[in-house]
């Protein structure tokens, strides 16, 4: 027995031999075999770079990260296939199934690249953070971050609107009196200056810090130059604008409840709705669906896509007036200030309210940061709030008190920087823990070079979702639709052929001979060619633009153009003739 | 073999004879060969045979002669016949007409030759004709051929098996080039997929990372953590033994088995006894054992042993906990039990546990009596209190005589939970006033206990949930105004205990409580006033009674009285007064119900109805009055039959009287508090006339549950109290649109006041009425809830199916005035409405969900399940994870994305060959 395990243990030392024999070669490559034969083995085998200290590693293969890590990457758990028909078919979903398993995984692998860690304020106990002034935080932080704390004092033109670029680099301000500025903030750099000629409602960036629309009595859009480019009448008396990045629209609502979608790519009209409920009082965007909420004076919040000209959602929140709306970068929560007081948080997926509180004198302003802190700004108090999961808010995170009344708020994407426009002017205030620490430069890239920004540009437009794809539920187009064939064809306008088969009713007692089903036959033909042919005459004199009014048979002008006049200027036909059953037509 | 020439001849001998010799024909007559396959046994036989003839016949050839010349002799011997017969019996060049030669006597004679023609053989040759014509006929025809298309379909056959064959041998390989995600052309010259899996800069730029930090990138990505084999044959190596080894591994097993299945046999047999006394013995004895066990794990000193006891005593007992059985029957009770005499601490448990059972097996009384069959979602106890007797252990729960019956708020709708913590929280505030209160004050000591027993935020929270659930959905507006009923109550609510506050420290406990007690009915009433005109009321009560001996005679008199509240919807004063009773009862050991008691006190009597019309405002109050009277009859005569004669009123001490008194001059020393607050209250809702201003206690502008105090002394008649309660509530019916508009508009929530912001609200809003009137003031107009209601009702019912009725009367018959279509038409021509689907916002009545379908959108939507699935559902998951890079990694997105064919730029690509697919022998094969 001591002889064959001596053996065995022979033979493992022997297989341990031969293994490390090979990593030594793996790592080694080429030098121990020389030579074209050898260079072309050491192609094949060295696919992957091994680690020096690592030669003889007990552990193969790459390590699975955390399965919760990997839970957050999945899309869903994953179900059989055992439904698919075709073997090859099955076959190859199961494939796919893998294969998204494994993109799970990955993902996971590379959240460790992820670099910085998202944090907050912490204070000792019986502190509280939102006693903290800005001088404080600014003593505490390093020199860069604390020059990032500045008013800006602009006491003519106020108050004052301050919007951030999506890649945070630039900031645009907008003074009611028509002052318009676009600076590059972290530089202390005024890319230009102009005065609107009027006043200043609402501003907005498009696609890129390269151009800005601002709304005055007109849209108009500037370049970064302050050179007007653009002035679209067609938008006037905008009162908010909103940008949706993935569609290139520019949504404004006006003073009178028009509610307009402008595609900026190619400049048409997506869709001008008429809302119908007075003057809007606050507008935001939900980015993760690109639905728009607007909300009222009845304390009403409706929300809005492009493709509907009635509102998804009539959300009742206050019993004052909606004063502001803001909504959570993930898409997950809404939050309302009302004229009542009341700052309500909402579950924007099941439509309930999670939490709300009152501020005295109410809320005018709100914001969400990236990760998820709430700005509010009544008066001349602003304070952040770090709602919870749950929809606590808690106490104010932090707090800081303006010279001025708030007129806008608005987080720096990725910097934990809060902008807040007054009436005098400009702040950015320091919000540790606001902005997401960890940017996709191939999606929006805070340091991006000129080249970037073109290719950027390029490949947007590209991907440039349309404008009908806009919906409440953003998975609503992996989903079957279950319309009948009939009624898509109604919606394409593609009008469903009309059968030809004519099925007739049985009669009884010898009415249902041959020939009088013959001539019964007859009729139903030649009445349906009836309608045919009027709707060709319909259609084409509405091509002609002949209007509503000059309609078949009505004028002999719409007749004439359409080349179906006779000598005497009578309509050929009888088709000026009424027929007995026309009063069941409509 | 064949000897040709022969049966030339012999064909030649037949033809020339022609008549006689067609048989024979048949035997040496053969046809051409047609077919390879037709040189089979069959001719070989044949010819074989024919050889064996003509040998025959050489010999018989002689014979035969022998034999003719013996017939001539023969036919000598009579002498008639001179003339020989001269048979001519082969051929030559020149026959003669008279002599035959004898040269053909050499040939072959046939059998049939020998046979005489026609009859002259007779049977006897007849019958050998037959049998040789049989016999020839058995064993040498040859099977006639095979038809020619019956040969061609043969023909078909074998080669279609064989061009099968051929093919099927490539199906494998087929079907893998179908089934594989993608395919590589040309075949094998490129590891496409594990290129693809492959990260791109490592194909793209070679294998090493030079920097280090591309090198900790690296190994942070590719770090291994999985240990895993060095290889296949070393791990076959690793896990190998040695054959002793596996002996002694199999024996021992073997071993194994043999005494597993000996148990299995032991215990089957023992199982099957049926003795009770046998199976009582092995018990005995069993405990007995593990009785030992732990007398001597406990004396032995050896911590580590017991705790592991213990831990699985624990867990025995975290098992039974989960069944809630409580009992004192499971193995950690009886293990307790030992223990006991050794620690005194586990008898403690022990009975806490007993205890626990006895709470968890009570009737859960209340559950029943106030479930109105809409409201058994979720039933949940608030709060239960439990009062020991004076006597007895309070911890042995067998010796707790009192019977209580608890308090149950019934939670209605998950979403309301909050509601109920809300209702806690306030519950504890006022607990913990009453506590504070307490300290200070000297008086009555019986009555110190007394707690707030009624409290109002349970019940309202509870009464407003039932609400709610009982709401149909398009019966929003009513919710929307008991919401704000329920809003209005609670800041009266607020207030009261501001002003409780404020006299903190005068009043003595009780009258506080009383006064506490007093706002919370008051805004009950308040509440149920409200509801009342829905005639939907429900009264929670907590009630306790604590009567020592007659614990079921009290106990069915509660449930009597509680019975009747379900029954009349008597408000909570009843129960209140119950309550505040039995503290002075129990005192002195009466057994007496306190409700009775109460009830025989005429003063009190009409205190009883007072509330109980303002509740009803809609109701005749002298009805309920009536109502109210039987069911005190009836419950006296209940206690009665019990033979609880005490209770009589006859038989009252002077010293309840005394405490009655005293308490009723509490409650109206806390009047003039409450005055005030219901004042600021009205002055709030801008509702005061000019006779309602003063501060003076009038009936004319109190509050119902102020009135109920005052009637007590100032109108004792019936009739007067009724009208002045009729009174209060039409005052408070005007006001109440006003108020409950001005109210909910400030107060939505109270309960999401909290944190800092709330202090300050708080400080504000009540410090700056001015502001909080502006504010009123401005939204005053506007009814927004109304109007949205209004709005969505407007919604539902424009989008909800209709019937159209295309009837044309007077079509087919006559019409006029007093004439009505025939129904029958009426029918034909009503075109009925599509079925009902559910609104999605059917249960949220704050939002308007579009039901219009999103026919933009369903333009990119796919409409019909495509190929391989069945259900939508299987094809929806398969659409599940998004493909770009955007989203997924890019090696994933590339191996997602892959084309179904690979191909080389250049690359000639040849149809698969055997010799790829099967090696060598499939280049051999064809």
């Amino acid at each position: 027995m001591v002889a064959a395990a001596a053996a065995a243990g022979s033979k493992r030392r022997k297989t341990e031999k031969t293994k490390a024999a090979t990593a030594a070669f793996r790592l080694s490559g080429g030098k121990t075999s020389g030579g074209v034969k050898g260079k072309k083995k050491e192609k094949r085998l060295v696919r992957e770079w091994i680690p020096r200290g690592e030669q003889n590693d007990p552990f193969v293969g790459a390590s699975r990260p955390p399965e919760a890590t990997i839970e957050k990457h999945r899309r869903g758990p994953a179900k059989s296939v055992g439904g698919v028909r075709g073997d090859g078919e099955r076959s190859r979903l199961k494939v796919q199934e893998k294969t998204l398993e494994t993109a799970a995984e990955q993902a996971a692998r590379h959240t460790a690249l992820v670099a910085y860690e998202p944090g907050f304020i912490e204070v000792d106990e019986g502190h509280e953070s939102g006693r903290l002034k800005q001088t404080d935080i600014t003593d505490c932080v390093d020199l860069a971050s604390a020059a990032k704390r500045f008013d800006l004092s602009l006491p003519q033109f106020g108050p004052y609107s301050a919007c951030y670029s999506a890649n945070g680099r630039s900031l645009l301000l907008a003074g009611r009196g028509g002052h318009v500025a676009a600076v590059t903030w972290r530089s202390h750099k005024l890319a230009c200056e102009f005065h609107a000629g009027g006043k200043v409602r609402a501003t907005s960036w498009l696609h890129t810090e390269g151009w800005f629309a601002v709304a005055g009595r007109w849209l108009s859009v500037y370049d970064s130059q302050g050179i007007e480019v653009h002035c679209v009448k067609r938008v006037n008396e905008a009162l908010h604008l909103r940008y949706l990045p993935h569609h290139f629209l520019l949504a404004s609502v006006n003073s009178r409840s028009y509610l307009h979608y402008l595609d900026i790519s190619v400049g048409t009209e997506v869709a001008n709705i008429p809302m119908r409920t007075g003057r809007p009082s606050a507008m935001a965007l939900n980015p993760q669906n690109a639905i728009v909420c607007v909300g009222a004076h009845n304390g009403v919040v409706r929300m809005w896509a492009p493709n509907c000209q009635e509102a998804l959602v009539t959300l009742l929140c206050h019993r004052g007036p909606v004063r502001s709306v803001a909504v959570s970068s993930g898409g997950e929560y809404m939050a309302t200030a009302g004229g009542e007081g009341k700052v309500t948080l909402w579950d924007v997926r099941s439509l309930s309210p999670l939490n709300s509180f009152v501020i005295p004198g109410g809320v005018g302003h709100l914001d969400f940061s990236q990760r998820g802190l709430l700005a509010t700004a009544s008066g001349r108090n602003v304070k952040v709030y770090r709602p919870l999961a749950s929809g606590e808010f808690g106490d104010p995170y932090l707090s800081h008190y303006l010279s001025t009344a708030a007129s806008s708020l608005h987080f720096c994407p990725f910097e934990d920087i809060l902008g807040v426009g007054h009436s005098s002017g400009f702040s950015s205030l320091l919000v540790p823990g606001a902005g997401e620490p960890n940017f996709d430069a191939l999606e929006v890239n805070p340091y991006q070079s000129k080249k970037q920004r073109q290719e950027w540009e390029v490949k947007a437009l590209l991907e440039k979702i349309p404008p009908d794809l806009i919906s409440l539920d953003s998975r609503q187009l992996i989903r079957l639709d279950t319309a009948t064939a009939e009624q898509r064809a109604k919606e394409s306008g593609k009008v469903e052929e009309v059968s030809t088969k004519i099925e007739l009713r049985r009669r009884a007692r010898g009415r249902d001979s041959t020939s009088s089903r013959q001539r019964r036959k007859g009729l139903i033909r030649v009445a349906r060619q009836r309608v045919e042919i009027k709707k060709s005459v319909t259609a084409a004199s509405k091509r002609l633009g002949l209007g509503a009014k000059t309609q078949m048979g009505d004028g002999s002008a719409g007749a004439k153009r359409l080349g179906v006049v006779g000598k005497v200027g009578k309509p050929i036909g009888d088709l000026q003739k009424r027929s007995a059953l026309d009063r069941f037509a409509s | 073999m064949f000897d040709e020439k022969h049966f030339h001849s012999e064909l030649f001998h037949s033809e020339h004879h022609g008549t006689t010799e067609s048989k024979p024909l048949n035997v040496t007559a053969r046809p051409p060969l047609l077919f390879d396959f037709s040189d089979g046994i069959d001719g070989d036989g044949q010819l074989l045979e024919l050889e064996e003839s003509s040998g025959q016949g050489a010999d018989g050839d002689h014979d035969s002669y022998h034999h003719r010349k013996l017939l001539e002799a023969i036919s000598h011997i009579d002498g008639k016949d001179s003339r020989a017969v001269v048979e001519r019996s082969g051929f030559t060049g020149k026959p003669s007409e008279f002599s035959v030669s004898y040269e053909g006597l050499d040939e072959k004679l046939e059998i049939a030759d020998l046979l005489p023609s026609g009859n002259s053989g007779g049977r006897v040759l007849q019958h050998l004709q037959k049998r040789l014509e049989k016999l020839v006929h058995a064993e040498n025809t040859l099977p006639a051929p095979t038809p020619q298309h019956e040969v061609e379909k043969a023909r078909r056959a074998a080669t279609y098996t064989k061009a099968k064959q051929a093919v099927d041998k490539w199906v494998p390989a087929v079907l893998e080039g179908r089934r594989d995600v993608s395919l590589v052309l040309p075949r094998g010259n490129w590891n496409m997929t594990n290129d693809l899996a492959r990260p791109l800069h490592d194909v793209t730029r070679g294998s090493k990372a030079k920097t280090p930090l591309e090198q900790e990138v690296w190994t942070l990505l590719h770090g291994t953590s999985t240990p895993a084999p060095h290889s296949k044959a070393a791990r076959i190596l690793s896990n190998a033994m040695c054959i002793e080894e596996a002996r002694a591994r199999r024996a021992e097993l073997q071993k194994y088995r043999a005494l597993q299945s000996y148990f299995e046999a032991k215990a089957r047999r023992q199982h099957k006894i049926k003795s009770k006394i046998y199976h009582r013995i092995q018990k005995r004895g069993r405990v007995k054992e593990e009785n030992k066990q732990l007398e001597k794990l406990i004396n032995s000193n050896d911590p580590s042993a017991v705790d592991k006891h213990f831990q699985l005593l624990d867990v025995a007992r975290i098992k039974e906990r989960m069944t809630l059985r409580h009992k004192n029957t499971g193995k950690w009770a009886k293990a307790q039990a030992l223990i006991a005499k050794h620690d005194p601490k586990a008898r403690a448990e022990l009975q806490e546990q007993l205890m626990r059972s006895k709470e968890l097996n009570r009737k859960q009384l209340t559950t029943t009596l106030f479930d109105d069959g809409c409201s058994d979602d979720e039933i949940q106890s608030i709060d239960e209190e439990t009062k020991p007797c004076d006597f007895g252990s309070s911890t042995n729960p067998w010796m707790h005589t009192s019977v209580q019956l608890e308090s149950c708020a019934t939670l209605v709708g998950k979403d309301k939970k909050k509601e109920a913590s809300e209702v806690a929280e306030d519950m504890k505030d006022n607990e913990e006033l009453l506590k504070i209160d307490s300290d200070d004050d000297i008086i009555e000591d019986e009555q110190t206990v007394c707690k707030l027993q009624v409290n109002p935020a349970p019940r309202l929270a509870q009464e407003g949930q039932k609400v709610f659930s009982k709401e149909p959905i398009n019966d929003f507006n009513e919710g929307n105004e008991y919401c704000e009923v329920l809003f209005s109550s609670c800041d009266v609510n607020v207030e009261a205990f501001e002003t409780i506050s404020k006299n903190d420290g005068i009043k003595p406990t009780m009258k506080l409580s009383k006064q506490i007690g007093k706002q919370n009915r008051t805004i009950n009433n308040e509440v149920q006033s409200e509801m009342g005109k829905r005639k939907r009321m429900r009264c929670k009560n907590k009630m306790k009674t604590v009567t020592k001996n007659s614990v079921n005679v009290s106990a069915k008199s509660d449930e009597y009285v509680l019975e009747k509240c379900e029954e009349n919807v008597v408000p909570s004063d009843l129960m209140e007064i119950t309550t505040e009773t039995h503290s002075t009862n129990c005192k002195k050991k009466q057994k007496a119900k306190a409700g009775v008691v109460k009830l025989e006190h005429n003063k009190k009597r009409s205190d009883l109805r007072i509330p109980s019309s303002v509740v009803f405002d809609d109701v005749d109050g002298e009805e309920l009055d009536d109502e109210v009277d039987l069911a005190f009859q009836k419950l006296e005569t209940v206690t009665n039959k019990k033979g609880n004669t005490e209770i009589k009123t006859a038989k009252r001490t002077k010293k309840t009287k005394e405490k009655s008194r005293r308490q009723i001059n509490n409650k109206r020393a806390s009047v003039e508090d409450m005055e005030r607050t219901m004042k600021e209250d009205y002055a709030l809702s801008d509702n005061l006339d000019g006779e309602q201003h003063s501060g003076v206690t009038h009936a004319d502008h109190i509050d119902p549950g102020q009135f109920n105090v005052c009637s007590i002394f100032d109108y004792p008649t019936k009739e007067h109290c009724t009208s002045k309660v009729d009174h209060v509530v039409e005052k408070m019916k005007a006001g109440n649109a006003r108020r409950k508009q001005v109210l909910t508009e400030i107060l939505d929530k109270d309960k999401t006041e909290q944190g800092e912001g709330a202090l300050v609200v708080e400080d504000e809003w009540e410090g700056d009425k001015s502001q909080r009137a502006l504010i009123v003031e401005a939204f005053s107009g506007d009814d927004v809830v109304g109007d949205f209601s209004k709005e969505k009702n407007a919604k539902v019912a424009s989008e909800a199916p209709q019937v159209k009725d295309l009837t044309l009367p007077g079509w087919g018959e006559w019409s006029g005035g007093g004439i009505a279509p025939n129904p029958r038409k009426r029918r034909c021509f009503t075109i009925r409405a599509s079925p009902v689907v559910p609104r999605k916002d059917r249960s949220l009545p704050h939002v308007i969900l579009s039901e219009k379908r999103n026919a933009a959108l369903a333009q990119h939507q796919v409409a019909e399940i495509p190929y391989p699935f069945n259900t939508a559902a299987d094809f929806e998951q398969s659409l599940r994870g998004p493909l770009g890079t955007t989203w997924i990694p890019s090696q994933a997105a590339r191996l997602l994305t892959q084309p179904r064919v690979h191909t080389q730029m250049g690359a000639i690509i040849k149809p698969m060959s055997a010799e790829e697919i099967f090696g060598d022998a499939g280049r051999h094969g064809d």
